[in-house]
């Protein structure tokens, strides 16, 4: 019987995978973590006024990471003006180094939006492996793009696909 | 506001009634469990076989666990140490080879993740095979409540000019059985040499139970080669020439009987070399 | 909530149902999403290195997650198979089936699920599920939860339920509430300064079936925590207290436990500053009392010291040692100014981190009993109390400069003591001294290619002696990436064992799927966690990973 309701939830998973895939626009889960002063904020409010938005996966220990919000930093002015795209950035740091974000992030000037998600509940609602990931949602907060690992360079990569979005 | 707290504080408090806090002596009370059995009654007896090492820091706190159940089920309980794996390795600090070919074929088997660890009876308990030591106790102590199924007796004989030893143990079915088979195992005990502990090496530890070879394989020989109704009586001998390094006065046979379905212990039994 | 109840079982009702009885919205509108993560190895020998090819030759780990979401409904299931599992993750592994499986409904108000879930309490003092396939760990408890948010920053959050273990339920139950109230956000939302307060109580039940113990069947663990955030200043602290818990970890003794975590941080544009001290007395909580290694823990005690990314630094590795510890760290990162003389046009990164953890102080209950002593109190201590063995120290230092638009820089040191003993459980064995240096050099030519080259230096004279290593890698953005290795192990102090352990690998990834190959040796290494270190015997292999997310 077990099994026979395992199979069937899982067949339904695949027949709900093919229909749902065919009319995309997939939006952000509802999820609750926390802003860097602790307030709790859901997952759905994250917004930028119709202008697109990188959602970024990323926690303080992992050095491609650092490398990407690097890269994106001294290149996000550039990027504001030309698509009014906005850097979620949601760490996924646990009690270990949690507490090592609002200083390491500060002392770097980085000018994202930044939110804990110290249990990994985000990630995991999201399908993320492993990090860094980063999804580009459009300006209706779809997901449109995602893209996982960091290359020197690969930065470039995602503002193609936000010019793209902003040729719309 | 004020209710939620409330209602938190109530929950918090309701949560804080459910814990037991035990007081000294920690320890049961154990009355002698052997006063009114009668010689002849047979009863179910618990197989520990443990996977040991003279490099494993926590070995000694297992063969302790092991000591304190000879103490509660001095009649009852019979431990088998396998000297296997990682930590029972030879170098120049810790020389003694007590490695066998049939102790590393069973940790090969049973895949202890961490030493020591035991397999009581060869029965899960909890769902697990390979126990550690702090589960030993309630699981020797689960099996010791089944009702026996198989009586077992050893006779043995040594020659102590020839060192040989012959070895003939009697099995007589209680009730219908599996298939079973028999293993015949010698042990020794009083073994000095360095182990790790806790606190650092002790140079002349006592190693117990130290398993030394296997008379008739790994595996055993069939005792029942099929389903066996009660009453039923076989014999199974076996002679052998003792190794010269053993030392016959610390040796003791130990023989069990495990299903050939499930490979289960149901019932095992212990007798000196030299009583 | 009686209705929101109501609404939940309709929908799973229907979820259960012929797919014939869905609305269209249900299937139109609704959101799928997963990943496939695999990982599968050949296994080759090098004896000498302790590498050993496996009775099957080939190892693998599969992990697939398909979650569903309409609206506030949401229901997953993960696959996991190993057949059989890589060479280090627990034999308890082997098989394949459903690891996972929840159905949960959540508004702005609710929050509840049936099935497996993962939660935190505060810091994970006294509870934290969680999983790490790379670690081999997946704690989740399987059961019910209710979080509620009354208010603007209340969270009330209630568990009870069994936790995983590898592919049954652990023997104990979880019972758990927690409460969580971010003081200013409801009645000044706009403030600068928070300040949040929380409290948490846990409770297990394992029936008493020992015949050596009298054992506690119900083990309750509690912890009160606050922070308080204002601008750039930041503290935080979290004490948790256990009841008498006699378990496989704490060598059976009664003593109750304690701990307290506390953190203190202060930053600006340019500089921030970290402070954490933490004091440990026999906290280590599980939902068996006789788990050991990573099974089945509640408590969540992280080590206090840097996480390297190098692999030489991280040779090392600290971990909370759960039945007692002191310990602190300190930390700093530093921006030096851009365009400044000192800072380059880029600006400089420095962090300074220094951390240090020793043992705390147990005394002997009388003059007869040894400490730890089974079936007593154990031992005693007083709060805060610093014994005289030390655990683990280092001091490391590390400083990143880009020096042009192609042209990056990271050079750091760190020295390190480590307690060997201690910390990996061989009594007797020599404490590690060791000093590492490293160097990453970084430079991207054409646009979009980038060579970078990587030496590290570790000199100890214990353990297995001095390490060299050597990396280069060559990536052409945004997929591909070259890299190869060599770790030699030149100093150690047996000649047949200074062995040379390369490593290849190639990886692809486009848009959210990833390839990659790896061929070599790696060396043995321990992997901490908690409080535990878990040995990962040294390898020779073949190896694809394999991971998409949709």
């Amino acid at each position: 019987m077990k099994r026979i309701l395992i199979l069937s939830t899982l067949s339904l998973f695949v027949f709900f995978t093919l229909q749902a895939q065919s009319t995309g626009g997939k939006k952000l889960p509802s999820v609750t973590i926390k802003t860097l002063d602790g307030k709790t904020f859901n997952t759905t409010q994250i917004s930028n006024n119709g202008k697109p938005i990188i959602l970024s996966f990323w926690a303080s220990w992992c050095r491609p990471c650092l490398k990407e919000m690097a890269a994106i930093s001294d290149l996000y002015d550039d990027w504001q003006d030309q698509t009014g795209v906005k850097l979620v950035a949601v760490s996924i740091d646990d009690a270990r180094t949690v507490n090592n974000v609002r200083p390491l992030v500060n002392a770097r000037g980085w000018e994202f939006e930044f939110y804990l998600d110290t249990n990994s509940d985000f990630k995991r609602a999201m399908g993320v492996n492993d990090v860094p990931h980063t999804f580009i949602l459009n300006g209706k907060g779809e997901i449109v793009y995602q893209h996982t690992s960091y290359t020197e360079g690969s930065e470039k990569e995602l503002f193609k696909k936000l010019k793209e979005l902003a040729g719309n | 506001m004020k209710k939620v707290f409330h209602f938190v504080l109530g929950l918090l408090l309701l949560l804080a009634a459910s814990c037991d806090i035990v007081d000294e002596p920690y320890t049961r009370i154990i009355g002698n469990d052997d006063d009114d059995n009668e010689p002849t009654e047979v009863v179910q007896k618990v197989l520990l076989e443990e996977f040991t090492g003279h490099q494993c820091p926590n070995c000694p706190a297992g063969a302790q666990v092991a000591n304190q159940l000879h103490e509660i089920y001095p009649e009852k309980f019979i431990v088998i140490a396998y000297h296997a794996g990682w930590f029972a390795r030879t170098n120049t600090s810790f020389p003694v080879d007590y490695r066998t070919t049939e102790g590393t074929a069973l940790d090969v088997y049973f895949k202890p993740g961490s030493y020591p660890s035991g397999v009581v009876n060869r029965k899960p308990y909890n769902n697990t095979i390979i126990l550690d030591r702090s589960i030993w106790a309630p699981a020797t102590a689960a099996q010791m409540s089944n009702e026996p199924k198989l009586q077992l007796q050893i006779l043995t004989n040594y020659n102590e000019t020839y060192r040989a030893l012959s070895v003939a143990v009697t099995a007589k079915a209680l009730t219908t059985l599996d298939p079973l088979k028999l293993c015949i195992f010698v042990t020794e005990g009083g073994l000095v040499s360095p182990q790790v502990a806790s606190g650092g090496t002790i140079d002349n530890y006592v190693h117990n139970h130290v398993f030394r070879a296997s008379l008739n394989g790994t595996w055993g020989q069939n005792l029942f080669s099929q389903e066996t109704i009660a009453n039923q009586v076989r014999t199974i001998s076996v002679l052998t020439i003792l190794n010269s390094s053993w030392n016959a006065q610390n040796l003791s046979i130990v023989c069990f009987a495990y299903s050939d379905v499930t490979g289960e212990i149901i019932q095992v039994e212990e007798a000196k070399v030299i009583e | 909530m009686n209705l929101k109840i109501t609404r939940i079982i309709a929908a799973i009702a229907l979820l259960l149902l012929s797919k014939a009885s869905f609305s269209q919205d249900f299937i139109d509108k609704a959101n799928i999403s997963g990943n496939i993560y695999s990982e599968a190895s050949y296994y080759l020998e090098d004896t000498l290195i302790g590498a050993y090819k496996t009775r099957e030759n080939i190892g693998a780990n599969i992990y697939g997650n398909i979650l569903y979401r309409y609206k506030g409904l949401s229901a997953g299931v993960r696959y996991e198979a190993y057949l059989p599992q890589l060479v280090g993750f627990d034999s308890k592994f082997e098989g394949m089936g459903i690891a996972h499986r929840y159905v949960s409904y959540s508004d702005s108000l609710f929050d509840v699920s049936i099935g497996n879930y993962y939660e935190q309490f505060g810091s994970g003092l006294v509870l934290r599920t969680y999983e790490d396939k790379n670690l081999g760990i997946d704690n989740a408890l399987d059961g019910f939860r209710a979080v509620i948010r009354p208010l603007k920053g209340v969270t009330l959050k209630a568990v009870i339920g069994k936790q995983r273990y590898y592919w049954e339920s652990g023997p104990g139950t979880v019972r758990g509430l927690d409460a969580e109230w971010n003081v200013l956000q409801l009645l000044k939302p706009e403030s600068a300064t928070n300040i949040l307060v929380g409290g948490s109580a846990v409770s297990r039940y394992q029936p008493d079936d020992d015949p050596l113990y009298i054992l506690p069947e119900n083990v309750a663990a509690y912890a009160g925590r606050m922070s308080l955030t204002s601008g750039g200043f930041f503290v935080s602290g979290e004490y948790a207290q256990k009841i008498n818990d006699p378990s496989a970890t704490n060598s059976t003794i009664y003593k109750s436990g304690q701990a307290l975590v506390a953190t203190t941080s202060y930053s600006q544009k340019g500089i921030g500053i970290l402070f954490t001290g933490k004091w440990v007395d026999n906290m280590d909580f599980r939902s068996s009392r006789n788990a050991t290694s990573n099974d089945l823990t509640l408590s969540y005690i992280p080590s206090t010291s840097l996480q390297h990314t190098y692999s030489l630094p991280g040779m090392y590795p600290y971990a909370t040692q759960p039945t007692g510890e002191a310990s602190l760290m300190g930390q700093v990162n530093y921006q030096i100014r851009k365009n400044s003389k000192l800072g380059g046009k880029y600006g400089t990164n420095i962090q300074l981190s220094a951390s240090v953890a020793n043992s705390i102080n147990k005394q002997k209950l009388n003059d007869t009993t040894e400490i730890e002593t089974p079936g007593t109190l154990g031992y005693k201590t007083s709060f805060l109390s610093i014994g005289n063995e030390k655990y683990f120290h280092e001091v490391a230092l590390e400083i990143s400069r880009k020096i042009n638009k192609n042209l990056k820089t990271v050079a750091g040191a760190t020295t390190q003591f480590y307690n060997l003993a201690k910390i990996q459980g061989h009594p007797g064995e020599e404490s590690v001294r060791a000093l590492v240096v490293y160097a990453d050099v970084s430079y991207k030519f054409l646009e979009s290619q980038n060579i970078r080259i990587e030496a590290q230096h570790l000199s100890t004279k214990q353990d297995n002696g001095n390490w060299a290593m050597l990396l280069a890698e060559y990536s052409i953005a945004p997929r591909w990436s070259f890299a190869i290795s060599d770790q030699f192990n030149y100093g150690n102090p047996e000649n047949e064992r200074r062995k040379h352990y390369y490593l290849g690998s190639v990886s692809y990834s486009h848009a959210s799927h990833r390839v990659s190959v790896r061929f070599g040796k790696q060396s043995e290494g321990v992997v901490c966690i908690g409080g535990v270190c878990r040995l990962v015997p040294a390898s020779y292999a073949a190896s694809v990973v394999l991971s998409t997310s949709f």
